[in-house]
């Protein structure tokens, strides 16, 4: 018997089918991923189920009785709750009141804040959340954010709880206790639904994924001790289409020259030492993946490369005046989502010239076809494209800048398996062309197959720094590279945390 | 010499809680409505029609408990125009606010003319005579009620959640409309209450006697970084110079009258450009929902 079962769900946006006649269950008391592509129908289809949109068609059954939700708070009531990929906080508010606005406890006409912290602290006990609840929400941590969205539903007794790309916003020590979590809240009899992109994460969670693809339920497994293929899993994602794989490799017995410099930098922020004598070299045709828990000083780092963070002591030698920077977060840094593509594309450019309308299309439309930007025409707001396909626009600007000196920070945050490995792709070719590249990432996978070296970040400083023939050893066996790979990956978490001293 | 004496007096100190009235009043309901998220500037044009609302009732009736009590139903309504243009129709709240002020201070004045031929002045009013002195005492027990009110409550947890993220608070069922209107109608009640007090202690009504109380109340609510206690510290400076203004002005100190009338909104002015880097609104104050 299924707790949620969707039944010939379809949702059309327009001419845009985004959810298809979607038909399957969720077993009670499981940990369920559903993946595919941004713009697959996942978030459409959750949406649907949290009351934040009605299906045109199709109906949505709760332990067995049709429900219908108008609102998300028609949801909470019906004990369904979820965690959105941007939070729904208060920042000024606590972590006690956030959890208990819309539910509050009174005793007479005020509020009664001490039952309601014995109630909101037991649960943190109880799950083992590790944070205090009279802390004030704007000074936590991303992840402990996210443990205050989670403590909203616990508190609600929430018996659904749907997470969108929870670990997105999580380094790897962290994804680790979000797991531990995610089974501590199975074992407690909830029902978990996971969106991700992440297929290695569907592996280590899943009792069961649903794939959807074009608005379609096109697949469906079971997972059994991490029994899952992950091959045929993500060729359904892409739709059959081949997974390339791309193989790092230093095409570099040509002069290697530095192109990048940092020599004892250090960058003090409010009270906090944010950079301590760091020091490294780029050299020109390479990838250095800086690997690190975030706030480590990756983005202060990236910051004074692009030239944006001038208080900064020790020496930074660059070719350019500064380097060309795909941001963490393009919406903020990146580009202005109410411009079009072509405007987008031109907001770096120096000089006054004036930019005439059918240039700018031209550009947008070049772009397009180059990148391939899935996009309605070229005119449209950058803003209303999906995550992949804005930071399509934002890395084309970025390379057309000519500059030697690239960074990447986080580049395929939140974008889909087919923008990734294409954006994947694009850094490598500029590596090829003899560019240096800055790679700064908390996806593991992501910097172990494309830097040629590995550094690692901590408290400001680089840690250690692993140079290819530490990352890479030709002609061994599958398993031994799996092993390899592990062993690898353990040794940089420790750094990374700080254990390792 | 004569001078110091008269600014150390007991006199002096009460003068300067008198003076303080209308600024906290105005203030506190600028910040209840702020609190919801709800820019309202037009807290001048408010106590300007709550003044002439009561001088104009109470000469009518003869009895100001009745016309306090008709003036604060005459702002409910004004204050729910005004939610009525900035939060259903999400028109622009500063536009609203200025569109307020004038009007306001353009209908008073004509209807100025209309009841009493004067465009400047009503006739002597008289009020109760412990209206004025209970209206000051209400705005300082008004600390406390509104440090509750926000902070101890479950009115003002939502109010605040509706002036800090409506979204997140609409998700959890909270009525973020409701507490909106609530949080101007509250704004337009408590400087009703200004403009009542500025008559009573008066005794009439006269063209242009808020003198901008209600922009130097908006000051004091921003130097007060939104926080009731704090607020009522930067309301009682402002009293604190208007007072000095009077002392030195009956005291015929060789100092131009202009100078030192200007000083309060000098100060405004000095105050602000060292406190606005350091003050946050609430993060969705203005922003239509």
């Amino acid at each position: 018997m299924s707790k949620v079962e969707f039944k010939n769900i379809s949702k059309r946006f327009g001419s845009f089918l985004a959810n298809d006649d979607i038909s399957f269950g969720i077993s009670g008391n499981t940990v369920h991923c559903i993946v595919g592509e941004n713009g697959a129908g996942k978030s459409t289809l959750m949406n649907i189920l949290f009351g934040l949109m009605k299906p045109d068609s199709g109906e949505i059954i709760i332990a067995d009785k049709p429900v219908v939700f108008s609102s998300p708070h028609e949801a909470i009531t019906a004990k369904i709750g979820m965690v959105h990929q941007h939070f729904m906080l208060i920042d000024d508010f606590t972590v006690l009141e956030n959890v208990i606005l819309g539910d509050e406890p009174v005793k007479g006409l005020s509020l009664d804040l001490k039952a309601a912290k014995e109630k909101v602290d037991a649960l943190i006990f109880q799950y083992k959340l590790d944070i205090n609840s009279s802390e004030k929400v704007t000074d936590l941590s991303i992840s402990m954010q996210q443990k205050v969205e989670i403590l909203k539903l616990l508190y609600r007794d929430s018996e659904i709880l749907i997470f969108d790309e929870p670990t997105a916003v999580l380094s790897p020590v962290e994804v680790s206790s979000f797991f531990k979590m995610i089974t501590s809240f199975k074992e407690s009899g909830k029902t978990v639904i996971v969106i991700t992109h992440k297929l290695n994460e569907v592996r280590e969670i899943a009792d069961k994924v649903s794939v959807l693809r074009k608005g379609r339920l096109v697949y469906e497994a079971d997972n059994v001790s991490g029994n899952i293929d992950i091959n045929e899993l993500s060729k359904a994602i892409i739709g059959g289409a081949e997974l390339i794989k791309i193989r790092p490799k230093s095409n570099s017995n040509s002069m290697k020259k530095p192109l990048l410099r940092l020599v004892d930098v250090s960058l003090v922020r409010g009270k906090r030492k944010m950079l301590d004598g760091l020091s490294l070299e780029l050299f020109n045709g390479e990838i250095l993946g800086i690997a690190g828990v975030e706030g480590n000083g990756q983005s202060e780092l990236a910051d004074i490369v692009c030239g944006i963070e001038r208080e900064f002591t020790g020496t930074v030698e660059l070719p350019d005046e500064r380097a060309s920077i795909v941001p963490d977060d393009r919406l903020k840094k990146g580009m202005i989502k109410e411009f079009s593509i072509g405007e987008n594309l031109v907001l770096k450019k120096d000089g006054n010239s004036l930019h005439r309308m059918s240039t700018l299309r031209k550009a947008s439309e070049e772009v397009i076809a180059e990148y391939e930007v899935r996009a309605p025409g070229p005119d449209i707001k950058t803003g209303s494209l999906s995550g992949g396909n804005q930071q399509k626009v934002v890395i084309a600007r970025e390379i057309a800048s000519g500059r030697s000196v690239m960074i990447f920070s986080h580049p395929t945050r939140g974008v889909d398996i087919n923008a990734e490995m294409f954006i994947h792709s694009e850094i490598v070719k500029e590596r090829n062309k003899g560019k240096a590249i800055l790679l700064i990432s908390s996806d593991m996978e992501e910097l172990l197959s494309l830097s040629d070296r590995l550094s690692v970040i901590y408290k400001g400083k680089i840690e250690r720094t692993f140079d290819s023939n530490e990352l890479y050893a030709e002609s061994q066996m599958p398993e031994q590279q799996d092993h390899r790979k592990e062993m690898l990956i353990n040794e940089i978490g420790k750094l990374m945390t700080g254990v390792s001293n | 010499m004569e001078i110091l004496s008269g600014i150390l007096s007991f006199t002096f100190l009460a003068q300067i809680f008198r003076m303080m009235t209308p600024y906290y009043l105005g203030a506190s309901g600028a910040n209840f409505s702020e609190r919801a998220g709800v820019i309202n500037i037009s807290i001048e044009g408010f106590m300007n029609m709550a003044a002439f609302s009561f001088a104009v009732f109470s000469i009518f009736t003869g009895n100001s408990i009745l016309a306090l009590v008709l003036c604060l139903i005459v702002n409910i309504i004004l204050s729910i125009v005004f939610s009525l243009f900035t939060v259903t129709l999400k028109i622009n709240q500063i536009v609203t606010g200025v569109g307020f002020n004038l009007l306001i201070a353009g209908i008073t004045k004509f209807l100025m003319v209309l009841f009493f031929s004067s465009s400047s002045n009503t006739p002597r009013i008289s009020v109760h005579p412990d209206m004025a002195f209970s209206i000051t005492l209400f705005a300082i027990a008004l600390i406390l009620i509104s440090i509750h009110l926000l902070y101890k409550t479950k009115f003002g947890l939502r109010l605040r959640s509706a002036g800090e993220n409506p979204w997140a608070a609409e998700s959890l069922g909270v009525k973020v409309m409701k507490y909106k209107y609530a949080g101007v109608i509250i704004s337009g009640l408590l400087s009703a209450l200004g403009g009542i007090w500025l008559v009573s202690s008066q005794n009439n009504y006269s063209d242009g006697m808020i003198a901008g109380r209600g922009y130097i109340a908006l000051a004091a609510m921003i130097i007060g970084k939104w926080k009731p206690l704090n607020i009522f510290f930067a309301c009682l400076m402002f009293a604190a110079f208007e007072a000095l203004e009077i002392t030195l002005q009956i005291s015929g100190a060789d100092i131009p009258t202009q100078l030192i009338q200007m000083l309060p909104y000098l100060i405004t002015i000095l105050v602000l450009i060292g406190f606005i880097g350091k003050t946050k609104p609430p993060a969705a104050d203005g922003i239509p929902y």
